[in-house]
């Protein structure tokens, strides 16, 4: 029954962690916010926002943006960045909170070093917003999903970036992660952000992938016990499955039932499915007779459903609410109401 | 022009690689060789420069996986080039190949460069080139060169965020190779600065003047490979125009017309829409281009109407061969990745799915013998007549193939193992006939070919469903031993029945050559089935029978736990118990003799407490939870995880037997101290079981657990009737959970 080193230190991190969050719910209960600000992620890699973009910010009177920074992979056993994102323009009006994404495959990887990637993910920031002329980033948020093989070097990189000199981290907290907590452990951020999408497998059955009230069920239940502050971020992106078969054989982004419903060689099927009705290009894909498309999409009563779920079951209200993710293609699913954001995070 | 692997060519490529991205995630689950489920090897006939573009359903290309050779793909033939060029100049083989594929600013190409436009002394190394025209001409050429260069190449494994920006070409630079490509008379010369202002132009700011730069030159310019990499320059820049049919139409010339960009054309290909495709094929002027874009068109999408389209236009085309492979290979992977569990089973599957349209195709193609290498298409049509149960048909077509073919090693291998799956897919029965017909073929394949290994050749998979086919036919004519000899069955020993026949059969002398060879394929030996039983009768309490066995097990009896599995301390740790000094070392066998030894004396009354104390340990360290899970390691049981098998958890997760021994020992227990130890011993069992039945009896049981500890009774009774013992305090030293139960913690 002893308890790892991990473990205990973790324990005294949280600890601290817990006095910080009294001080900023105090602050906040000062400020009478009680409500979820809104925020969005913006996931390309060129910072390029449109007009109606910039008018559902507006609308939604959103003051911070998570703006994907690089990803960080292996390339020949080395950790590297990997598309660093440019500005077109600079995001006046918006706090830009750099988010990295790190593959798994690098906290696995054997040789890593630690501490000296984690110079090199702020060097690399700090560039980007010296080159772009961005305010130093008062906090960073870490993208990865850990596993048990991993959890131990992900925690040190966390640890590393805060030696390296980043004020606040953040990270994302999957599903399983919440519910498999004893074992996958936590890491030693300042709040986590609960992915609530992605929740289910790509399969080409009629089931969703990105979420099912269901699936959600299965984990939310265990919200309660979740030692660390979490804010949420919910899904407004669709996509289809290309189906051949049984097998799922490509991913086509961007694309909702209207992408198919006008082409004569697209039958519509049952929902979720479109068939294939004559071999025919299309999207940069080929489509074969008797191939199935499943769009898989979040409405906007999915949610206002995930909403309501979530604030019955999150320990407290979470801070934030951020929208994955902020693009054109994405906005036209909920343009009814000017506010849409707003109102879902109203609801937390 | 780089040696460093870390540059990319990422302007022209770029666009590309997010549509394959998708397709990467959604294939990317399995790690196999490409016979994992495949018996057609596509190099036997087909011409390397098409390697890459083999059906590989795992990989983006096929063998090399990813293109990886964009910056040095003609290192080679350019040194060669340019030794050519400047033979009998002062300069040597190395110092060419040093000067044209390193930076300019390691080879001191500026200086050199500047030293001339100034008429001085060249730097030592380079002071001999002075003195001659066309080293001189080649100094000249690399110093404007490397800086074109400069702009090509874009690293994307840094950290430096300034690296990751694009860098476009000097258009000085570009505007002057120009220049000097009109005024330049040496024709050898003239083409490379042509290709280098193609560059330039390609790189440079607005790459679209490249298309005007290209048609303005191209009636000048010989049709070599500069001229076909200059072409992809174009196909790019429409490309990034959104002028996908003639970005297509442009790659599938240089597909055709240029081997070595083969892969770099058929990554780049990719009509977005049925209407980009359509246009591309009506700027194709003759048959041959047309041809060469159906070729990219059966790779990116669509073998069959690809192969029907070429042999309209040109039944000797070329690119027919790797179209034919990948169709073959897509078609068998369809079929090989069903399980059956019969001949007859096997059959109807084969009748239900197999391709239809593709076995017409390619078998009137092979009967009209029009193509470049008929044989190739006789062996094609083989396989799928085999695929889709005609074995006549398919025997012709291979004797056919077999007269006409080139004989290589791979040919012939190929020939006879596809004539072996026929043979044996034709067949619903084995007796001595049938064993007789397909005996040498299987020992070729199970013991002659070299395993694991993976050469070009395809094998694997028809070893491995040679096995199924055989095991299922032998199923069904009842004779469960031949069954499980080729192919191995989780569940045959949990069958008495089953374990006495294969005992009798592999204790039988005299074996046959059929039985060695199916013997030869069986993982598990007498000694694992002696040792099986020897376990299996442990935990039912058998002692006698269990050292009787484990005694005609040679490779078991001798294996030595690694902690003292009479221990039974306060916690389990393993890793403690395996540390630990042991004055004696138990095997197996030692291990059941000894606790045999124990259970006579607690049958005879002899020191019941300590005996019954000692026997509950090691009844409980031959459980999962204990230190001895050696004791059931096995080839048999194969239990060698965390996670328990259903058939053996009433074996293996059972505190069963160690509860009646510690429930014996308190029973004969004298002294509270004694009683306490027995408690705790017992709260261990509670807790065991808790755990097995809340977690590690459920399928999905993922090593999380919500509830640690209950109040068991044994921590009852140890706070309520012996708080005063000693023992119930090393236990609150030791046991987190009775503190966190005593309130504690």
């Amino acid at each position: 029954m002893r308890i790892p080193m991990q473990l205990r230190s973790l324990g005294r991190s949280f600890l601290l962690h817990g006095v910080l969050g009294w001080i900023i719910v105090f602050q906040l209960a000062s400020c009478q916010q009680s409500k979820p600000s809104v925020s969005f992620y913006y996931w390309k890699t060129v910072f390029d926002l449109s007009p109606e973009e910039r008018a559902v910010l507006k609308a939604n009177h959103v003051k911070r943006l998570y703006v994907r920074y690089f990803d960080v992979e292996l390339s020949e056993g080395k950790a590297m960045p990997r598309s660093p994102v440019s500005f077109a323009g600079k995001p006046e009006g918006w706090e830009v909170v750099p988010v990295i994404y790190v593959k798994n495959e690098v906290m696995l990887s054997k040789t890593l070093d630690i501490a000296d990637l984690a110079k090199k993910v702020m060097t690399l920031v700090g560039s980007i917003n010296t080159h772009e002329g961005l305010a130093a980033a008062a906090e960073i948020q870490v993208d990865c999903d850990w596993s048990l093989e991993s959890k131990e070097t992900y925690f040190k990189f966390i640890e590393a970036l805060k030696a390296a000199g980043v004020k606040t981290i953040s990270a994302t907290i999957r599903l399983h992660q919440v519910k498999y907590v004893k074992t996958t452990g936590m890491p030693p951020v300042d709040r986590g952000v609960l992915m609530f999408y992605n929740m289910g497998h790509i399969a080409a059955d009629s089931s969703n992938s990105i979420y099912e009230r269901a699936t959600a069920a299965r984990y939310t239940q265990n919200l309660h016990d979740y030692p660390l502050k979490l804010d949420v971020a919910l899904p407004m992106f669709s996509w289809g499955l290309h189906i051949r078969g049984s097998k799922v054989i490509g991913l086509l982004t961007k694309v909702d039932d209207n992408v198919f419903l006008r082409d004569p060689n697209f039958k519509m099927k049952a929902a979720p499915f479109f068939e294939v009705t004559h071999n025919v290009l299309k999207l940069d894909h080929y489509f074969e007779q008797g191939d199935r498309i499943k769009i898989e999409t979040v409405t906007t009563t999915d949610l206002s459903e995930m909403a309501s779920d979530l604030s019955g079951e999150l320990p407290a209200t979470p801070g934030e609410i951020i929208f994955y993710d902020l693009d054109n293609f994405n906005l036209k699913h909920y343009r009814h109401e000017d506010d849409f954001y707003e109102k879902i995070s109203s609801a937390f | 022009m780089k040696t460093t692997s870390t540059k990319k060519l990422a302007a022209l490529f770029s666009l590309a690689i997010l549509g394959f991205y998708g397709m990467v995630i959604a294939c990317a689950d399995m790690d196999w060789g490409y016979d994992y489920d495949s018996s057609f090897t596509p190099e036997v006939y087909v011409d390397a420069s098409y390697a890459p573009l083999f059906f590989a359903p795992r990989d983006v290309f096929y063998d090399i996986v990813f293109e990886d050779k964009y910056t040095t793909r003609f290192n080679d033939a350019l040194v060669a080039d340019w030794v050519t060029y400047l033979k009998g100049s002062p300069l040597t083989d190395v110092q060419i190949s040093t000067l044209l594929l390193n930076d300019a600013k390691t080879t001191g190409i500026n200086d050199a460069y500047n030293a001339l436009q100034k008429k001085q002394t060249l730097p030592a190394s380079l002071a001999a080139a002075g003195s001659h025209e066309k080293a001189k001409s080649f100094v000249e050429f690399l110093y404007h060169a490397k800086v074109i260069e400069a702009a090509s190449t874009t690293s994307i494994d840094s950290w430096n965020y300034e690296e990751h920006k694009s860098n476009p070409a000097n258009a000085v630079t570009t505007a002057q190779m120009e220049k000097l490509f009109t005024q330049t008379t040496d024709p050898f010369l003239k083409n490379r600065y042509w290709f280098q202002a193609m560059k330039g132009y390609f790189y440079g700011l607005d790459k679209q003047k490249v298309v005007a730069f290209f048609d303005k030159t191209k009636a000048s310019v010989p049709r070599n490979t500069l001229y076909y990499r200059g072409l992809s320059y174009v196909a790019g820049a429409y490309y990034s125009r959104k002028d996908y049919a003639t970005s297509n139409y442009l790659y599938s010339v240089v597909f055709d017309q240029c081997p070595a960009l083969r892969t770099v054309t058929a990554y780049n290909f990719h009509p977005q829409e049925q209407k980009d495709f359509d246009a591309s094929l009506a700027l194709a002027k003759t048959p041959g281009e047309k041809a060469a874009l159906w070729a990219l068109l059966g790779y990116y999408a669509d073998e069959k109407t690809a192969i029907k389209e070429i042999y309209k236009l040109n039944p000797a085309s070329p690119h027919l061969d790797f179209l034919l492979t990948r169709l073959v290979n897509k078609a068998e992977v369809k079929l090989n990745e069903t399980a059956f569990t019969s001949a007859a089973d096997y059959r109807r599957m084969l009748k239900e799915r197999s391709d239809k349209d593709a076995l017409q195709l390619v078998t009137t193609v092979a009967n009209e013998g029009k193509t470049a290498k008929p044989y190739l298409w006789q062996l094609a049509a083989g396989y799928l007549n085999v695929l889709a149960d005609n074995h006549a048909v398919a025997t012709i077509f291979f004797d056919k193939a077999d007269k006409a073919s080139p004989k290589t090693d791979l040919a012939r291998q190929q020939l006879q193992l596809l004539k072996l799956i026929n043979t044996l897919s034709g067949i619903d029965r084995l007796d001595a006939n049938t064993e007789t017909a397909i005996f040498p073929d299987l020992i070729w394949l199970y013991n002659m070919l070299p395993k694991g290994q993976q050469s070009a050749f395809r094998y694997h998979h028809a070893a491995e469903w040679s096995r199924r086919y055989i095991s299922s036919l032998y199923q069904n004519q009842q004779n469960p031993v031949m069954a499980e000899l080729f192919n191995r069955q989780d569940k045959f020993y949990q069958t008495p029945a089953n374990l006495e026949t294969m005992k009798a059969f592999l204790q039988k002398p005299g074996k046959s050559s059929w039985e060695q060879l199916a013997m030869g394929l069986y993982p598990i030996t007498l000694s694992d089935v002696f040792e099986y039983q020897a376990v299996t009768s442990a935990y039912a309490g058998k002692m006698d029978a269990a050292i009787a066995f484990m005694e005609q097990s040679p490779n078991g009896k001798d294996t030595e736990l690694l902690g003292n599995p009479f221990n039974g301390k306060i916690k389990d740790c393993h890793d403690c118990d395996h540390e630990a000094t042991q004055k004696v070392k138990y095997t197996k066998l030692t291990f059941l003799k000894k606790l045999k030894e124990m259970l006579t004396f607690i049958e005879i009354k002899q020191d019941v407490y300590n005996n019954s104390l000692l026997v509950a340990n090691a009844y409980y360290n031959m459980t999962y939870f204990g230190n001895a899970r050696v004791f059931y390691y096995g080839a048999i049981m194969d239990q060698y995880g965390n996670y328990i098998a259903p058939a053996y958890q009433s074996q293996l997760l059972s505190c069963a037997p160690a509860r009646q021994y510690y429930q014996k020992a308190f029973d004969a227990a004298t002294t509270p101290e004694q009683k306490a130890k027995c408690q705790y011993m017992l709260a261990k069992c509670d807790r065991n079981d808790f755990y097995t039945n809340r977690y590690h009896a459920k399928p999905d049981f993922y090593g999380d657990t919500d509830v640690d500890f209950k109040a068991w009774d044994g921590f009852k009774k140890l706070k309520g009737e012996y708080a005063s013992t000693s023992y119930y305090k090393e236990v609150i030293k030791e046991c987190g959970y009775f503190r966190k139960y005593l309130g504690m913690e």
